[in-house]
């Protein structure tokens, strides 16, 4: 089991953002903690250690712990009773312990919690209590609410000593003692009924299955026998059903119908009686909702369908739907339509979809944020841009030697320094080049001696 | 791949993409198509072209013609391929660790790692911000030695 608990920073790392030693004491109180998360109130959170002390985390940690203490009180009832644990409910006592941040699971213990008691009285869960409360600001003096003393716990073993002897002396004289509910189809299928009971009062003519181990014949026996108050509906199907359907004394008009069509559809069915499983099914007729002499032809036609189909599929009890107001294939408008159109959705939604498609346009300049970037070329060159689509000569000031704002590498002053350092040095570039351009004039090349002879002769003249 | 993207040539063309794309982020890849970076860098530009396209236009200036040569001066281009951005004919800035903020240098590692760098330089030219930081990790930011002029 290895200790997640959390440790939280003791020493918050202070991150200079800049390396100015000029620090004001606001900045000072500025120090970026590193983000820590509170296990109580379920959150990432930078306020460091102040956390435990605000009120929301405080609200927090009450509820977490008592909800924590509701756990330790049902452990602390098998502390008192310990009863031996059957290997089919050790996965109901999985225990997770909050402060240690352990699954304490009891698959191989013999008595119910042992291993959760153990945990909660160990050293171990007592240091990483301390360190919780510690972290989390809770109340030190309860400590022992959460854990489980010695004292309790060596009684508690005692108990289970002698528990232990006497089921090894009960099982050497060969008695088995049930000491719960094992599973057991009998008692199963009891469950099933009863929860069916509840589901499907409203029409239990129509036979409803569901996959369930086959009940024996004894007992649905029984429950065919109905009182005249209860509704009773017995739900069980095979692959392989038959119907069986017997009708309380209290019923009413369609009683001779039924009667009568009860022996064609039991005579029908006897040959299916007794042979495998059986299905069956009970009714309480309600006057109000089987009305017509069409419904039970319905029903009865529905029910021969169904068994001689042997489905296996849940029917769905929908007698009082049928006679309303049509459905899909009779070509009756859709439920939700209707429902719109009582409330006023279509009054809502008109209205909002013209306003929509109007402002759509307007919402969208509103949109834009007048702080955003070149926001003021933005807007001056849209003009220019409407200008244009509507014919007019603009004056746009694009000419050769335009560019954008700027654009070097540099590490000092802003960026128009740059660009003007960029201006310099084309004007620079420039001028380099017309020097070069002027052309040079080339004359013959006179040696000193020619000139010195030319001279002279000139001279002599 | 780049006959997918606009290939501008001249100076006027560059102008007039600058100029034209309002309120949308404008990514001018500088580079030449032979190259191989580049031509990996252009078919991470051309694959999201589309999906940016609401927030983003993308180009390519071909460094090897004449004309463009006063942008490569301008925005001090030495190594190819060379990413600047614009937002309404402004210049944005990315701080990606890298010592040349005005521009990025080499290919992205993926079609998402461009479409966050172009989705952090809209947000923040949207608030106001010329200057912006990367999103992407270190390790997936090309590194490259910048030289200086002097040296």
């Amino acid at each position: 089991m290895e200790d997640r608990s959390v440790k939280p920073n003791p020493n918050p790392k202070l991150n200079l953002t800049n390396q100015n030693h000029k620090k004001t004491k606001k900045e000072e109180e500025k120090k970026k903690i590193e983000f820590e998360f509170c296990k109580v109130c379920k959150l990432n959170h930078n306020q460091g250690a102040r956390h435990k002390y605000f009120p929301n985390h405080k609200k927090s940690l009450s509820a977490f712990l008592s909800r924590f203490q509701n756990k330790i009180n049902d452990i602390r009832f098998f502390l008192k009773n310990p009863t031996i644990l059957r290997p089919e409910h050790a996965d109901r006592n999985r225990f997770w312990c909050v402060f240690c941040d352990t699954d304490v699971d009891e698959l191989d213990s013999s008595f119910s919690c042992e291993n959760a008691i153990n945990h909660l009285a160990s050293a171990h869960h007592l240091k990483n209590l301390k360190h919780f409360l510690w972290q989390y600001g809770g109340n030190m003096d309860h400590l022992d609410k959460y854990r489980i003393l010695e004292t309790d716990q060596t009684k508690w073993e005692k108990k289970c000593k002698s528990l232990k002897s006497e089921a090894t002396a009960a099982a050497d004289e060969g008695s088995f003692r049930d000491y719960g509910p094992l599973n057991d189809i009998h008692n199963n299928v009891n469950f099933e009924k009863i929860n069916n009971l509840e589901q499907n009062n409203i029409n239990p003519l129509i036979p409803s299955y569901s996959n369930v181990v086959m009940p024996l014949q004894y007992n649905t026996n029984e429950y065919q026998i109905s009182d005249s108050g209860f509704p009773e509906v017995a739900n069980f199907g095979t692959n392989l059903h038959e119907v069986n359907f017997s009708l309380p004394v209290g019923s009413h008009s369609c009683t001779s119908l039924w009667t009568s069509n009860d022996l064609t559809a039991s005579s029908s069915s006897q040959q299916n009686l007794y042979k495998n499983g059986i299905c069956s099914v009970n009714g309480y007729l309600n006057n109000n909702r089987v009305s017509k002499k069409e419904d039970c032809m319905d029903l009865l036609n529905a029910l021969y369908f169904s068994v001689f189909r042997l489905q296996s599929l849940t029917q769905v009890t929908s007698v009082s739907m049928i006679d309303g107001g049509g459905n899909v294939h009779s070509g009756a408008p859709p439920p939700w339509l209707e429902a719109t159109d009582q409330t006023l959705l279509n009054d809502h939604v008109k209205p909002a979809l013209s306003s929509f498609n109007s402002s759509n346009k307007s919402e969208k300049s509103h949109k834009l944020n007048p702080k955003r970037v070149g926001a003021a070329w933005a807007e001056k060159r849209k003009m220019e841009m409407e200008k244009e689509k509507r014919g007019e000569i603009v004056n746009s000031d694009c000419d050769a030697n335009w560019l954008p704002n700027f654009g070097r590498v540099w590490q000092s002053g802003s960026r128009k320094e740059s660009r003007k350092e960029f201006e310099i040095e084309k004007q620079k570039f420039l001028k380099v080049e017309s020097h070069s351009e002027t052309p040079i004039k080339i004359q013959p090349y006179i040696s000193k001696r020619m000139v010195s002879i030319t001279s002279s002769y000139t001279m002599s003249f | 791949m780049s006959y997918l993207l606009q290939t501008l040539t001249k100076k006027r063309e560059v102008d007039t993409i600058i100029r034209d794309t309002i309120d949308k982020v404008l990514v001018l890849r500088f580079g030449r198509a032979s190259d191989a970076v580049c031509l990996q860098l252009d078919d991470i530009l051309a694959k999201t072209a589309r999906e940016v396209s609401k927030f983003a236009t993308v180009a390519l200036v071909d460094i090897d013609s004449e004309d463009v040569q006063v942008y490569v001066k301008y925005f001090d281009i030495t190594l190819i391929p060379s990413t600047v951005f614009f937002f309404n004919a402004h210049h944005m800035k990315m701080d990606s660790g890298t010592a040349d903020h005005t521009k990025w240098v080499g290919a992205f590692h993926g079609k998402q790692d461009f479409i966050d760098v172009v989705e952090a330089i809209f947000r923040g030219a949207m608030k106001g911000k010329m200057i912006v930081h990367c999103p992407l990790p270190p390790e997936r930011i090309p590194k490259y030695q910048l030289l200086y002029k002097d040296v």
